[in-house]
């Protein structure tokens, strides 16, 4: 299968590590780039079929490192989308101004960026246009796929010990970002989300899975340790659909899986 | 990583967390509490011997069993350490028989240093490991020439309050850690007026502050921390005022609310209503506001919860 290759010009280590996560999950490659000389040199050398760009770049900035694409007859077809953390008013039109092809403003939602992605990928834009379902989905499954995303081994060693009798496709990530990049790719029946994760908060979590395509109504049950009135809350404030208390027990667990599960299938 | 149905996936060993041994080359030994368990002297070491990864993963294990575990990565601990001032040298981890024990951070300002990311592993408690590293602490504010040691703790971690009590730590004041789902504003608030402003006029406004934020909210983290925006508005009655806000990858936190003139409820309510408005897709949080806040009412009509409490505490040293 041919690679779908994107350029991603951004000094902050940790956000390209996020959109790499996330872009590869939709089987895109992701080249990097810390800064503006070296993300020129790389689109000069390898021509990317497309160019995410940080805006707010050390040194050479986005906006002049935009110029000097527009202004090379041998780069300028290249689709290049601006993220920026700028939150002035008119920036979305002096970015477009500029030369680019699409905006996406920081924070980034992960619908947002996966929609543009795959409307200006230069081989997605039949099927964009078209108004085909750009995100790839996953083939129906009769096995239940169940995604547990927890940092702490113990607990996911307990959990996953406790529902392999049940003949459940399981699905493990120790932290949010990994666990939001399997979500979007497997689109699982069911996600257990431990709410305090060493990366992402688990809340934070919660409202990424809640505003990615597909992933909108998979129940998505909370697991923690936090006191129960301030666990129940949070995760029904932050669209989950239960609050199961650490430790699991592991007699009680299978049932209530099973409870979420059916719930959806009465739906 | 996956396997295919029924053999489930892998998951990562569990196991304590080792330091290389040429981390404890130069350590301070310190003999253990007389009432210590163990017959080998426990070392402490200065935190800038230990790799990030070193650090996360025995910090990860002391807070395993802790009523808000926060647990963290490398990449988080590394913008922690930048955006709130924490000196890994003055900073220590406990050590005996190559296992790290225990740790304790300090972050270093002009007037004073602030404790944080305090943890002893759950089976080595009970053994003075958690005194010693305080009184490690202390002892460096106290070569540092600063006025006072702060740090908060969380609302009814009982050990470790009376811990700093008896160390001489006093009670400052309740700070609430509160959030927000994702949502525009339910409510309706009297009609303003707003600007949107960038990271360096966010910064303007951080020098006309009257507040006493904690240490977490303090210019200097805001500004190491980065990617600041802010708003201003202004009421039909003349009210006006100014939010700073961080901007992370997919959350808004760090917010600081100030008042210029009229009432404050609906000076923040008129911000808030903004900010919302202005990013209805994202999760926010923001900690240790003051409980006494005269804006915390404003953001409960706005929909933030009550996530948890901390008491901050501080040791005067002069």
């Amino acid at each position: 299968m041919e690679q779908k290759i994107i350029l991603y010009i951004e000094d902050n280590v940790h956000n390209r590590r996020i959109v790499r996560k996330i872009l590869q999950s939709q089987g895109y490659t992701l080249l990097e780039a810390g800064d503006g000389e070296s993300g020129l040199a790389m689109i000069r050398r390898l021509k990317p079929p497309l160019v995410l760009l940080d805006i707010g770049l050390p040194g050479m900035d986005g906006l002049e490192l935009l110029a000097q694409i527009r202004a090379d007859e041998r780069l300028r077809h290249i689709p290049v989308i601006a993220l920026t953390a700028s939150a002035m008013r008119g920036d979305r039109e002096r970015f477009l101004a500029a030369g680019c092809d699409d905006y996406i403003s920081k924070p980034v939602q992960v619908a947002e960026l996966l929609e543009k992605v795959a409307a200006h990928y230069p081989s997605n834009h039949a099927a964009s246009r078209t108004g085909d379902q750009p995100v790839s989905q996953p083939p129906r499954r009769a096995t239940k796929t169940i995604l547990i995303i927890e940092d702490n081994p113990d607990s996911a060693r307990l959990a996953l010990r406790a529902l392999k009798p049940y003949g459940y496709r399981l699905l493990y990530a120790p932290d949010g970002e990994s666990g939001l990049a399997m979500a979007t790719k497997e689109k699982p029946d069911l996600i257990l989300l431990d709410l305090g994760l060493p990366d992402l908060e688990g809340q934070t979590l919660a409202a990424l899975l809640r505003g990615t395509p597909g992933l909108a109504h998979v129940p998505l049950v909370a697991v923690t340790a936090w006191p129960p009135d301030t666990a129940v809350r949070m995760a029904k404030a932050y669209g989950c659909d239960g609050c199961i208390s650490k430790p699991i027990s592991p007699r009680e667990f299978p049932s209530q899986i099973a409870a979420y599960l059916n719930t959806e299938e009465r739906e | 990583m996956t396997r295919p149905n029924g053999a489930g996936p892998a998951v990562p060993p569990a196991g304590a967390a080792y330091f290389p041994a040429s981390a404890c080359s130069e350590r301070l030994v310190i003999p253990a509490a007389p009432s210590a368990q163990a017959t080998s002297p426990i070392g402490l070491v200065p935190a800038s011997r230990f790799t990030c990864e070193e650090l996360v993963a025995a910090y990860n294990q002391t807070r395993v069993d802790y009523i808000v575990p926060m647990p963290m990565n490398a990449a988080r601990l590394r913008e922690y350490i930048h955006t709130y001032d924490v000196d890994m040298a003055a900073s220590v981890v406990a050590v005996e028989d190559g296992q790290i024990l225990g740790l304790a951070m300090l972050g270093v300002r002009p007037e004073h240093t602030w404790v944080t990311r305090l943890g002893v592993l759950p089976v080595k408690r009970r053994r003075g490991i958690g005194r010693l590293l305080m009184e490690h602490l202390i002892a460096q504010s106290r070569r540092l020439d600063v006025s006072c040691v702060t740090l908060d703790v969380i609302k009814n971690n009982d050990p470790a309050y009376q811990l700093f009590l008896k160390l001489g730590f006093h009670d400052v004041r309740e700070l609430l850690v509160v959030r927000r789902p994702p949502g525009p504003p339910a409510i309706c608030v009297d009609s303003y007026s707003c600007e949107v402003l960038d990271g360096s006029q966010a910064i303007e406004l951080l020098r006309r502050r009257r507040d006493a934020p904690s240490w977490l909210n303090e210019t200097a983290s805001l500004v190491n921390g980065g990617n600041l925006a802010a708003l201003r508005v202004e009421l039909a009655d003349g009210g006006r005022g100014w939010l700073v806000y961080r901007m992370t990858l997919f959350q808004l936190n760090h917010l600081i609310i100030q008042t210029e003139a009229g009432d404050p409820h609906r000076v923040a309510l008129a911000l808030l209503h903004a900010l919302h408005t202005h990013h209805p897709a994202l999760d926010t949080k923001t900690e240790n506001l003051p409980a006494d806040s005269p804006y915390w009412p404003a953001m409960q009509e706005m929909g933030y919860l009550e996530s948890f409490r901390r008491i901050e505490m501080r040791l005067d040293l002069k």
